[in-house]
């Protein structure tokens, strides 16, 4: 295939080269500088896809991130990518793309009968029609929909790419590289500011590369390579090309993605796909540009339409012409130096028609020279041709003329690209002078330049961006010598745009929604003016190009059916990201099992090579249980695990328990006052349960707290609650008690600490530690604590019990954790010692009766929980006055007891409700629920702690657990929740 | 969003965790009315649009708790001081 | 028995040369100095006395490292450092010694990773995790700051112009730490030492 459209001369491509691609499975040759649409029109490939609702043939319609039609389907396989604007992707080679929404192909789409039934699709239709009976919806009406609209698919298969997450800092961020933005970054930069220039393009210069223009008597491309070399030469300014700033935030912060290999067929090893940065910059210069709009008429969506400006850009930057017979519609002085590149490329223009009576000689002559028909006063009325344009009729007065042309340009005056400014909160206002919505009120630092601000003229824009970039650099306290303005001339730029012309055809306000002026007026008929009530609607600037070419053309059709001024419509705001930005981008490196990073215990590794299995427990992980060779499911090697601590000993891994140490003059004084019962009375040597309420007197976590020192204490917290207690620890601190001497921090990460529990627990550490200290039960009591040195190691040593066993827990610092467990299954070999992972322990502390997150639930107070008589009443503490009020300590409350199944066969859930046995299960019975279950093997069957109203009063009874979520109905007994030592013995054997 | 942290200098948001209003002291709890001056205290907020008076804790960063004043229409942090220097 | 604990450096096994430079861009080397919190008690320029007249150090305010014959201080918080000395000795117990009631000092050695990290391209590194500017004019030799990379909290100082950080990390987050390490210094090539 051969490059049959590519002009003879000019361009900035790279003619010694040739790129080959492929579009819908045919081979194409392109020239690097191409892009996938430039590169197709050179081939004359006219029709891209098909449109979203009635599968209408689509082409390229613009050069940029603008464009509605020129979707396809980027790659194959796992790097399929949907809906990405052919204008905006740079060639590479061996690229592969497909034409979206449409079957078997573009040039015949069974879908296009959709066009026939278009009456149906109109604004509201789907809000209307599809809303009875609502259960077709989900069966029938959504599915037919789904096949008949929508864009392209994804590949369904994981990315195989991966994404980065990256913060830069600046001083003076400039968005956009036409010559307002490149004298901004400029000026900035030589000033001595630290300037990021944002060029989403993969080449600088803006329109520089689109017109061809002098700037200091030089041609204007290389004037971009004069000030892009100097940029380049300040070791201050950093360029991100391929880079969209698509977000602005609060405080100068904002998002750009960077489109690292989205040029080349993959990344490079070690290479992301795309990079989402987060800039902070407390000056930016939006200097983003304008976006030519589309005039309304009949067939206007033809493939072989297309903005005036984009076929400049055609034929300047990428030397190709987009047909054979050109003609223009405009209504801007823009659109006639667009037919004057036309014809100076040599194109063949049939016909400039200007809506406009008056239009300067010079605009007109060197075309009218040429021989160029040009019709003044007239309009494009409709655009015929199956499947691309054909011929056009042009009215002036009551004449119809027509003309065969296959390209139709047209100009409307432009949009300045707002977009940034509105995204927090800022609203354009309509400028009558410019016929445009310029920036309103903006974000402190964020401020628009060139033709972004409604500037179009070069001069003008370089002009701007020079004193902005000067501007804000002094702003920051940078010194800047003023320099001479680059040179040029201003270019003619009026425009009386035309927003509605009399047409027979379909006529599109948004190409890529297929909203048609029709849908307009029924908006405006169903009452829906506001310019937010028309988005929502008809969707009107939806997608992927968001509005970029019809926002403002809808907005200003509403006002003509209104009566109103464009100042009284008004335009929509934006919201972020201004481009399509890939949820891949968003995720960055935070994907799989790094989503959120995952917190080790020194014992890990020693616990896989022990056949554990793990399970996350908030970020850490920690040993569920232990497989024993032969053991072949989980029940049975807790239960061996249970039965083992009970019988001999077990050792389970606590260091993930929150550790925090409280030093200080005050520090008992401290805890008085964030737990519940007293620690100041607390000996040295000694540990405590406690329990610390929140202010509104529900439980907020508990532990034990040992005292090493008379200024020293040390508190466990749960796992789950570890950042929160030390998070209220340091409130009360701060904020309620500075004046306390007292100094707190958390110790999790430097303690590995092991629980040896079980009748022979004692034999086992007086095994390990010898000589080096004495556990015998006369010299370290139950709850007694003690710190001593191994060697030169501190070893920290607690006799508490969580599982109701003879038992101590262990702590060595966390360089030394992996040695001691080992050690301390040296130690216990003779005893049998086992593993025991998070089940068992789950299943001791049930059985002992003992609370645990389940019953922490940030809904149970300590009475709740068996514990109000823990509530000092020598003190105040947190929580105390409102655990007072009388719905927390009303005696209905649920309050913890335990359940036995009735037949012991039967298996216990948590989460099932309790009710009277005779009683309907309706909310109204509802008598509380269970908290935790397990299977008992000291009990043999299945035991559960629950949340029963009136408490331990209702021991004895017999209700149901009732779990129809799981079909569960199961008689149980509410007995004591202390299945085991009741009295409490073996904990001070 | 970004917070002035009095000793880390400007921070993102993501560093900080929030609490809500600033309340005021932590009501006498011997006093006769202190049931209603704890739920006052633990409940009631004014809920301003406009500047708001806040806890912040910098968790992520020194671990400080700051009296932040923020514009809840506009996110403008006005400024932000260490809580214990505050008076309670 | 006659059991002795033996030490395991938090970042063992999880460090690794990755991508291909000569030079390297990045090196990272796991350092294993006694660590202590050291918090004030009373009023920090207390605490600054006895730290000059213990240890001749001179404590900068605001978040900043101090350093001298050896110790060095790190600024965590308004009234909170972590201290860090390579080489022998108690350092906790010589700080609560040295120190008196003028600061709570707490044993950390194992409660952290600490990695010094080098090399030109290891700002572009930490500019994919860390959310704090350390370009030269905002960050320099003596600077510290505690904040979060690739959501771990950390502690990072500069050593010297190269330059050179070093980088606290918390011990459980080591792994996670040097997974990140490694994936965002890989296209400038990462070469670990020993």
């Amino acid at each position: 295939m051969t490059e049959k459209l590519r002009l003879p001369n000019g361009g900035l491509i790279d003619r010694r080269r040739e790129i080959t691609f492929s579009f819908d499975g045919k081979h194409y040759i392109g020239r690097p500088g191409d892009t996938l649409a430039s590169a197709l029109m050179a081939n004359g490939v006219k029709l891209i896809g098909r449109s979203f609702k009635y599968h209408r043939p689509r082409g390229i319609f613009s050069a940029g991130p603008e464009e509605p039609n020129a979707l396809v389907t980027l790659r194959d396989g796992a790097r399929r990518e949907p809906n990405t604007k052919a204008t905006t992707v740079e060639l590479f080679d061996r690229l592969v793309a497909t034409s979206q929404n449409c079957w078997p192909s573009p040039q015949f789409d069974v879908l296009s009968v959709n066009q026939l039934f278009s009456p149906l699709f109109v604004g509201g239709f789907y809000y209307k029609t599809f809303m009875w009976p609502a259960s077709f919806w989900e069966k029938v009406y959504e599915p037919a929909i789904r096949r008949a609209a929508g864009l392209g698919m994804v590949s369904g298969l994981p990315d195989p790419d991966h994404y980065e997450h990256a913060t830069a800092y600046c001083d003076v961020l400039v968005v956009g590289s036409g010559p307002a933005g490149l004298t901004a970054a400029l000026s900035a930069a030589r000033a001595g500011a630290r300037v990021i220039l944002c060029e989403e393009d993969f080449r600088l210069g803006g329109r520089l590369l689109s017109e061809p223009r002098e700037i200091d008597s030089t041609p204007g491309t290389d004037w971009v390579a004069k000030i892009e070399a100097e940029l380049a030469s300040l070791p201050e300014v950093r360029i991100f090309r391929r880079t969209s700033v698509f977000g602005v935030y609060d405080t100068g912060t904002y998002g750009a993605l960077e489109r690292v290999a989205d040029h080349v067929p993959h990344p490079a090893l070690h290479q992301p796909r795309q990079r989402l940065w987060q800039i902070v910059a407390p000056r930016t210069v939006n200097a983003m540009g304008a976006i030519e709009r589309p005039i309304v008429f009949g067939g206007n969506d033809k493939p072989g339409v297309i903005l005036a400006s984009a076929l400049r850009t055609y034929v300047n930057r990428f030397a190709t012409a987009p047909g054979r017979k050109i003609a223009f519609f405009v209504t801007s002085d823009d659109g006639w130096l667009s037919a004057q590149d036309a014809l100076k490329a040599g194109l063949d223009i049939e016909i400039v028609v200007d809506a406009r009576a008056n239009v300067a000689d010079a605009l007109t002559r060197p075309l009218s020279r040429a021989g160029v028909r040009i019709l003044l006063d007239a309009i494009v009325s409709d655009a015929h041709g199956q499947p691309s344009l054909k011929h056009i009729e042009v009215r002036k007065a009551d004449k119809v003329l027509q003309f065969d042309v296959d390209v139709l340009a047209i100009s409307n005056g432009y949009n300045p690209q707002v977009g940034l400014t509105t995204h927090l909160g800022g609203k354009p206002v309509w400028s009558d002078a410019r016929s445009a919505f310029v920036p309103g009120e903006t974000a402190t630092g964020l401020q628009s330049v060139g033709a972004a601000a409604g500037d179009f003229g070069l001069a003008a824009c370089l002009r701007a961006g020079m004193q902005a970039g000067q501007a804000l650099a002094l702003e920051l306290g940078f010194a800047s010598t003023p320099a001479a303005v680059p040179r040029a001339d201003d270019e003619p730029c009026a425009v009386s745009p035309v927003w509605h012309v009399e047409y027979r055809g379909k006529a599109f306000v948004d190409q890529q929604n297929d909203v048609t002026a029709k849908d307009v007026a029924i908006a405006n008929r169903e009452g829906f003016r506001a310019v937010e009530h028309l988005k929502r609607y008809t969707t009107l600037g939806m997608a992927t190009e968001q509005g970029k070419t019809s926002s403002v053309t809808g907005q200003a059709l509403m006002a003509h059916l209104t009566g109103r001024t464009m100042h009284q419509a008004g335009t929509t705001r934006f919201r972020p990201p201004h481009v399509p930005v890939a949820i891949g981008a968003f995720a960055g490196p935070h994907v799989g099992k790094h989503f959120k990073a995952t917190r080790y215990c020194a014992g890990h590794e020693w616990a896989l090579e022990n056949g554990a299995t793990m399970i996350e427990a908030g970020q850490w992980l920690r040993p569920r249980w232990f497989t024993k060779p032969g053991e072949t499911d989980w029940f049975e090697s807790v239960t061996r695990e249970v039965k083992t601590v009970r019988a001999a000993v077990g050792i389970c891994d606590v260091s993930s328990l929150g550790k925090i140490e409280i030093h200080g003059r005050d520090a008992g004084t401290f805890l008085d006052r964030v737990y519940v019962n007293m620690f100041s009375t607390l000996p040295v040597g000694k540990a405590r349960y406690g329990l610390m309420l929140r202010e509104d007197g529900i439980v907020l976590d508990d532990g034990t707290t040992a005292r090493l020192g008379p200024e020293q204490y040390v508190m466990s917290t749960t796992t789950g609650n570890a950042g929160k207690v030390m998070q209220h620890l340091e409130f009360c601190h701060q904020v309620l008690w500075p004046e306390l001497d007292v100094a707190m921090v958390s110790v999790t990460e430097q303690w590995t600490q092991y629980a040896v529990a079980g009748p022979k627990s004692r034999n086992v550490l007086a095994n390990l530690l010898g000589d080096r200290f004495d556990v015998s039960n006369e010299a370290f009591p139950f709850l007694a604590c003690a710190e001593f040195f191994w060697g030169d190691v501190p070893v920290r040593i607690y006799r508490i019990s969580f599982s109701g066993e003879l038992a101590y827990e262990i702590a060595v610092p966390a360089n030394y954790g992996d040695s001691l467990i080992r050690a301390l299954m040296r130690a216990g070999e003779t005893f049998s010692v086992v593993p025991y992972g998070s089940e068992a322990l789950g299943v001791l502390r049930i059985e002992k009766g003992h609370v645990s997150v389940p019953e922490l639930n940030g809904q149970t107070t300590a009475a709740d929980l068996g514990l109000g008589k823990m509530l000092s009443k020598k003190k105040d503490f947190i929580g105390r006055v409102l655990a007072d009020r009388p719905a927390l300590t009303d005696p209905e409350r649920p309050a913890l007891v335990g359940f036995k199944p009735v037949d012991p066969g039967q298996r216990l859930r948590s989460g099932a409700h309790f009710l009277a046995v005779a009683a309907a299960a309706v909310a109204e019975n509802d008598e509380g629920y269970m908290t935790s279950v397990a299977y008992s093997p000291h009990a043999g069957c299945w035991v559960g702690l629950g949340l029963l109203k009136h408490g331990a009063a209702r021991i004895g009874e017999y209700i149901r657990a009732y779990d129809p979520v799981r079909e569960g109905d199961v008689e149980v007994e509410v007995v004591s929740p202390i299945f085991v030592d009741p009295e409490g013995k073996w904990l001070h054997e | 969003m970004r917070i002035p942290c009095p000793f880390c200098g400007s921070r993102d948001l993501s560093e900080f965790v929030t609490l809500g209003e600033a309340t005021g002291p932590r009501p006498d709890p011997a006093a006769s009315d202190a049931a209603e001056k704890f739920y006052a205290y633990a409940y009631l907020r004014a809920n301003p649009a406009g500047p708001s008076e806040e806890y912040w804790y910098h968790a992520l960063g020194c671990r400080s708790w700051l009296k932040v004043l923020r514009d809840t229409r506009t996110h403008v942090v006005e400024s932000a001081t260490l809580a214990r220097e505050g008076t309670r | 028995m006659s059991d002795v604990l033996t030490f395991r450096s938090p970042c063992a096994g999880w460090l690794k040369d990755v991508g291909v430079a000569t030079p390297p861009g990045v090196s990272v080397r796991e350092k294993t100095p006694q660590i202590a919190t050291v918090i004030a008690r009373g009023s920090v320029a207390d605490l600054a006395a006895r730290l000059k007249a213990s240890f001749g150090v001179d404590l900068a305010s605001g978040s900043k490292v101090s350093s001298g014959n050896g110790l060095v201080l790190v600024a965590t918080g308004p009234r909170a450092w972590l201290a860090v000395r390579e080489g022998g000795g108690n350092l906790v117990a010589a700080l609560r010694e040295g120190l008196g009631d003028t600061a709570a000092v707490i044993e950390q050695s194992s409660g952290y990773a600490v990695l010094s990290i080098a090399g030109v391209k290891a700002r572009a590194t930490f500019e994919k995790g860390l959310a704090i500017d350390l370009h030269p004019r905002a960050f320099r030799r003596g600077d510290a700051a505690s904040t979060s990379c690739a959501h771990l909290n950390v502690v990072i100082w500069q050593i010297d112009d190269a330059p050179t950080y070093e980088i606290a990390v918390p011990r459980s987050f080591a792994a996670a730490f040097c997974h990140w390490l490694t994936e965002s210094a890989a296209e400038f090539g990462l070469k670990a030492l020993v």
